[in-house]
């Protein structure tokens, strides 16, 4: 059985490596990209889950989520942001999380794990 | 018959003969018996008047005429008294009556009739004619002094009249009576010596005059017939002589035109005896193409058709009638009708002709004339800008003018419906049934007719149109015709109409502006307010007029708040007074008791002369003007104090976010680091390579917290007084090492001797290592000369400090001092959010501008200590 393929999407570089270190882990195949447009240039296909911060230069979490939902509606994807003012919940709503900086690795990867387990379930 | 006085002697004929001869000349006649029994009437004149002789003769009554229907009942007494009279007399019966027609119309008519005598001079019957005219000749008298009248003249002095010539003068009088046409004629008049003279006179239907004819002209001695013999025209010398008696002169011809009779007053006026008649001019017998000598008494531009026209007469034996000019013996040319009609014996063959020609010029003069008033009448009608049209009594469209159809396109048949009655084709549908309606009312009742309604243009557009009509009646007052005239009165309507449209709009305009208006005289009295103003004070002028002063007062004191009232009624005062305009603010007291703020304007509204005619004021309520001005004032103080707060929070939400980052990944790699250790089996390899990620993010956390806790350092020697110089040069030292690794010049330049007030000198000098570090980054990766400059001078009671590279520039003007805005790889994006809050902190301001040529260029100043100042 193929491993899961998860697509990390982060501007801050050590925080990109921690997230695929913390994946890895897991035993995920990982995807990492720099930006959103790195992500998009390179494609959704054959990604199971996206995790993404959203405060990034282009465009940001949100509109990821945007796009990837549209390409793939059933995709998870969850959000971490550093940003203590955002509390729009609302916007985070779908499959996937909303995630706070700093957060527990275990919650990420349990959270990836039931969002993996309720689509294939 | 060789008589010299024809007209003398009576005819031998009857009623009936005589009524006969006269129908043929003038279409219609009637007989009666002596006791005026009708026994002849022209068969068409009887269908004319719709009756018949059984009708005519009846007696519905006693002492009722037969007739009496057919004659209009007001003049019936006049006419029936005449001819019983005339009956009884023999009079010349002539009376002017309205007849009734079949049509069921009364027409004025004048009916002459005259007795024909046996041999014993006994009356043996009457013959006469009703000839139309259009206007009685006098109204009101028809009681038969008409027939006595035309004689009148002629008769006070009858007795100076030749004997022989007075049934001539009698004759042209009644022919001048008969037909309202003057006669000319001559007769002999008596002379005192006992002498007699040749008169010409005319006669006029009121009066005669007579002039004595130039003997030069008159043959006195001239017999009055020089025909010898009859010949076969006896039948038509008899019908001549039943004629002359009716209209004064008549002739008779034979077969090859020599006349055998004319009537002697006839030849008199023409100065021609019958030999004169009858002379071939020019050898030739008159049905060859001869002249003849009557054609002398006719107009040189008349007399060759005369002849034609008679000639082919008799050869034809079609009756002849003509009209010419007769030459009269006095030099004068006068018109006449001639006509001549055949006389046959027993096989059907003309045997003579009999004729007369009545005197026309008047009538000809009259027609002309009407002609001429006709046609300019009609090129009026046809000119005249307006739309012109008649319709007969029942309202059944008869004219419409040129310019009716030239206008609405419409001719008189299409303004006529298939019953006959008006179509109103022109008028707007919408209007239609009105408008007939009230035509057929007028036309019912004989009220003049007026009506406004959409009228129809020939390119299909409507125009607003005034219709009116009047009724044409005649003398009875009987309606003959409608005549009516459309205006366009569009542009009055349509203007009319904006006019109302524009006053309303103003008017809705004035009452929904939302502002209270009003308008006063020019002493101030109140005369209008809006609905708004109306409702706002909960009363309107009348209210305040009981109150014992004036409405102006009354309303002031009433509505302005008493603190403002005193400087309300002198600013009044003063602009009733000068005319200046008013303006003022000050609460107005609302209907539930609130006084609101309101601005007052109001100006006054001049006439031409320049005098006051009126006040015209606005009440804007500024109630929520003034609450948001205070709101404002609140809001910026509170804004004031805030701002240093609000900075500080995004401060500590930068410093969070800073923070986070590394120690986000701390616990990313602490999470992966313990599932490698706890795998199975366990990745040691792993875990130790994310455990040195661990140490590495720590550090990096920590640098950050150091970087953050050197900016905010809390200098022990808060308030420093440390000449600037010194703290500059400090800051490159602390940079030089730097500097010059990164092979970068450092050029400070600065005036000695700038104190400031006293200010925090670490926080000061980092921002000067902020700044300048900013600046070397910038040009890390610029090819040309790496150029560092500090430069601090002074700049009026502040010294300016400015901090330049050569690097590529600012690429985000607006941005860079945002928090956690930076374009570099390592940057927090903190440096210059923080610099510019201490730089704040200390009254100073703290910008970027543009460096020449290239590059960046930070400014900040620093208020200098002025009182320690050199």
């Amino acid at each position: 059985m193929n491993k899961p393929v998860v697509a990390i999407v982060d501007d801050d570089p050590r925080v990109l490596a921690s997230l695929v270190e913390l994946l890895e882990s897991a035993g995920y195949e990982i995807r990492s990209f720099i930006s959103g447009e790195a992500l998009l240039a390179s494609g959704l296909k054959g990604v199971d889950v996206l995790i993404t911060d959203i405060g990034m230069p282009g465009p940001d979490g949100f509109e990821l989520r945007d796009l990837a939902r549209r390409e793939n509606p059933q995709l998870p994807v969850f959000l971490v942001t550093g940003r203590h003012e955002i509390t729009d919940r609302d916007r985070a709503r779908g499959i996937g999380g909303f995630l706070r900086k700093p957060f527990d690795g275990h919650a990420l990867l349990a959270a990836v794990r039931d969002a993996l387990g309720e689509r294939q379930g | 018959m060789g008589r010299s006085g024809g007209s003398a002697s009576s005819p031998d004929i009857d009623a009936v003969q005589a009524a006969k001869i006269v129908e043929r000349i003038t279409g219609n006649a009637w007989a009666t018996d002596a006791g005026g029994n009708f026994i002849y009437v022209t068969p068409a004149a009887l269908a004319f008047f719709g009756t018949s002789l059984e009708s005519l003769n009846a007696q519905p009554e006693e002492h009722t005429l037969g007739w009496k229907h057919v004659i209009h009942p007001e003049d019936y007494d006049a006419a029936a008294a005449t001819w019983r009279r005339c009956l009884r007399t023999g009079e010349h019966y002539n009376v002017e009556h309205r007849m009734l027609r079949a049509t069921g119309v009364y027409g004025w008519a004048r009916s002459t009739g005259q007795p024909i005598r046996d041999r014993d001079g006994s009356v043996a019957g009457w013959y006469g004619t009703v000839i139309d005219i259009a206007v009685p000749s006098r109204p009101n008298d028809c009681d038969g002094r008409l027939a006595d009248q035309p004689a009148q003249d002629p008769r006070l002095s009858m007795d100076a009249v030749h004997p022989h010539d007075r049934p001539a003068v009698e004759q042209a009088a009644a022919r001048a009576f008969f037909h309202g046409i003057p006669q000319v004629s001559s007769y002999r008049q008596l002379q005192e010596d006992g002498s007699y003279r040749w008169i010409e006179f005319l006669v006029e239907p009121d009066y005669s005059i007579s002039v004595d004819v130039d003997p030069a002209v008159a043959r006195q001695d001239e017999p009055w017939t020089m025909a010898s013999s009859f010949g076969e025209t006896g039948d038509a010398v008899q019908a001549a002589l039943a004629i002359e008696k009716l209209y004064g002169g008549a002739w008779a011809i034979d077969t090859i035109g020599q006349f055998t009779y004319a009537t002697p007053t006839a030849q008199t006026s023409i100065a021609m005896t019958l030999e004169d008649l009858n002379v071939l001019l020019d050898g030739k017998p008159f049905l060859e193409g001869g002249r003849q000598g009557w054609q002398r008494g006719a107009h040189p531009d008349d007399s060759e058709r005369a002849g034609e026209t008679l000639r082919r007469a008799l050869k034809t034996g079609e009756h002849w009638n003509f009209e010419y000019r007769v030459l009269r013996a006095n030099g004068a040319s006068v018109w006449h009708r001639a006509a001549a009609r055949p006389t046959r014996d027993g096989q059907g063959r003309i045997t003579g002709w009999y004729g007369t020609a009545l005197d026309i010029d008047v009538y000809k003069k009259t027609e002309a004339a009407l002609r001429e008033r006709e046609r300019q009448l009609q090129q009026l009608i046809d000119t005249v800008p307006a739309l012109i049209w008649s319709t007969m009594a029942d309202g059944t469209p008869a004219f419409v003018n040129k310019r009716f159809t030239e206008v609405t396109g419409a001719r008189l048949e299409d303004m006529t419906a298939p019953d006959g009655s008006a179509s109103l084709g022109v008028v707007h549908p919408d209007d239609r049934a009105a408008a007939r309606e009230a035509f057929l009312h007028s036309v019912r009742t004989g009220i003049p007719y007026i009506r406004r309604y959409r009228q129809r243009r020939a390119g299909g557009t409507y125009r607003w149109t005034e219709t009116r009509a009047e009724p044409s009646r005649d003398e009875a007052g009987t309606i003959i015709q409608w005549y009516g005239v459309s205006s366009d009165i569009h542009d009055l309507i349509t203007s009319q109409e904006a006019l109302r449209e524009s006053e309303q709009h103003l008017q809705q305009l004035v009452e929904t502006l939302p502002a209270l208006i009003y308008c006063a005289l020019p002493n101030g009295k109140p005369i209008y307010r809006s609905q708004r103003l109306r409702q706002y004070l909960g009363f309107n002028l009348e209210d305040t007029d009981d109150l014992g002063k004036s409405r102006l007062d009354g309303t002031l004191d009433a509505v302005i708040h008493p603190d403002d009232l005193a400087s309300v009624k002198e600013q009044y005062a003063h602009s009733l007074a000068t005319g200046d305009p008013y303006l003022l603010r000050h609460r107005l007291r609302r209907f539930d008791g609130v006084y609101r703020w309101v601005e007052t304007r109001a100006s006054a509204m001049r006439n031409g002369d320049g005098e006051i005619v009126q006040w015209n004021g606005i009440c804007l309520d500024i109630e929520d003007q003034v609450r948001a001005q205070e709101e404002l004032s609140r809001a910026q103080e509170n804004l004031a104090r805030s701002s240093q707060a609000a900075s500080l929070a995004e401060l500590s939400a930068s410093i969070a976010h800073e923070v986070n980052q590394p120690l986000a990944a701390v616990m990313n790699y602490s999470s992966a680091c313990q599932r490698w250790l706890t795998a199975e089996p366990p990745n040691i390899e792993r875990a130790q390579k994310t455990l040195d990620r661990i140490v590495h993010s720590a550090n990096s956390a920590a640098d950050v917290v150091s970087r953050i806790r050197a900016l905010f350092k809390q200098s022990t020697d808060k308030r420093d007084s440390t000449e600037l110089g010194a703290v500059v040069r400090q800051a490159r030292d602390l940079l030089a090492e730097e500097a010059a690794r990164r092979r970068i010049r450092m050029d400070i330049e600065g005036e000695s001797g700038l104190r400031l007030v006293p200010f925090d000198r670490v926080q000061i000098q980092q921002v000067l290592v902020n700044l300048v570090r900013n600046g070397m980054d910038a040009m890390a990766s610029v090819p040309n000369e790496r150029v560092l400059q500090i430069r601090a001078f002074r700049a009026g009671d502040m010294v300016r400090i400015e901090v330049s590279d050569r690097g590529r520039g600012i690429q985000f003007p607006d941005k860079i001092f945002e928090p956690f805005f930076t374009t570099k790889d390592q940057g927090m994006g903190m440096g210059l959010a923080i610099s510019r809050s201490i730089v704040e902190a200390h009254g100073g301001q703290l910008w970027a501008e543009k460096n020449e040529p290239h590059g960046a260029k930070i400014v900040f100043t620093l208020p200098l200590d002025v009182a320690k100042m050199p």
